[in-house]
């Protein structure tokens, strides 16, 4: 299954979900403003958001310039890495308009698990992916 | 590891050095360990060598059974080891009961992926930096 097939297949199970109530929304839904620093490149991830509506910019410091590595919306998980191995965001997120994110800490895992146990297995697959992928990657350096 | 997790798979022993698997090596039963202590020494089959090394609470053997892959590495007992281990509907089960095995188990791939990220990135600058250095 390529990455793309994936993340549709991730998206619509997200949605197919009942799991997102409104207790879940009033306990941990954020709204963003367009324009917003949700993620700041450099910082220690202590949070990871799962984005419930809209769309955010993936931007990179490159040099003088920020370039936009990427456009991701609903359904999407994002600060995944740094906020579980404690290394530094790698990227600055900025909302595209409105944003609705639900916004999880470390305290609070069990409550997103308790969410949705299904998600943890999701990200496990699309880690194990991204890991299968950079195996071949370091493999054809080789050759 | 509570006995709700432990119940849905097996204990094992392991003397140093033994090989759990190799690179290559199909994957079918129970495939994914759990170190509940001693260490394991996971090898990526690369010309230069690149070990990543596995205390205790570290899950392993994951990725392959997920992406339905051969061994992508191999694991070899370094200690003397006790692994917990499943087969895929049994780690299913015990990290659906358990969002410590969960978030170790995620914790664990992301550490993994940051080292491979970094890896190939140090490489990445060193086949540069060695072009670059042909050119001149």
């Amino acid at each position: 299954m390529s990455d793309k097939d994936y993340t549709e297949i991730m998206k619509i199970a997200f949605q197919a979900e009942g799991a997102i109530n409104d207790e879940i929304r009033r306990k941990f839904g954020h709204t963003y403003q367009d324009k917003t620093i949700i993620i700041k490149e450099g910082d220690i991830g202590q949070q990871i958001f799962w984005i419930l509506g809209g769309e955010v910019y993936i931007t990179r410091r490159e040099g003088n310039k920020y370039k936009v590595l990427n456009t991701v919306g609903k359904g999407e998980l994002i600060g995944e890495m740094s906020f579980f191995d404690k290394s530094v965001r790698s990227a600055t997120v900025i909302s595209k308009g409105s944003v609705e994110a639900l916004v999880f800490s470390k305290e609070n895992f069990q409550d997103i698990f308790a969410a949705s146990p299904q998600w943890t297995k999701r990200l496990l697959a699309s880690i194990s992916s991204r890991i299968q992928m950079m195996i071949g990657k370091l493999n054809s350096l080789q050759h | 590891m509570t006995e709700q997790e432990l119940q849905y798979g097996e204990q094992l022993r392991a003397e140093p050095g033994t090989i759990l698997y190799q690179p290559g090596d199909p994957v079918s039963g129970s495939s994914i360990y759990f170190v509940v202590a001693g260490l394991v020494r996971l090898d990526l089959p690369l010309s230069e060598r690149l070990s990543v090394y596995l205390h205790p609470d570290s899950v392993f053997g994951l990725v392959e059974s997920l992406l339905s892959s051969p061994r992508l590495t191999g694991a070899c007992c370094l200690e003397s080891t006790i692994l917990y281990r499943w087969d895929r509907e049994g780690f299913d089960l015990a990290s659906s009961v358990s969002w410590e095995l969960a978030f170790n188990t995620i914790t664990g791939l992301t550490q993994y992926l940051r080292v491979l990220n970094a890896e190939f990135s140090g490489r990445l600058r060193l086949a540069g930096a060695s072009g670059a250095g042909k050119g001149a």
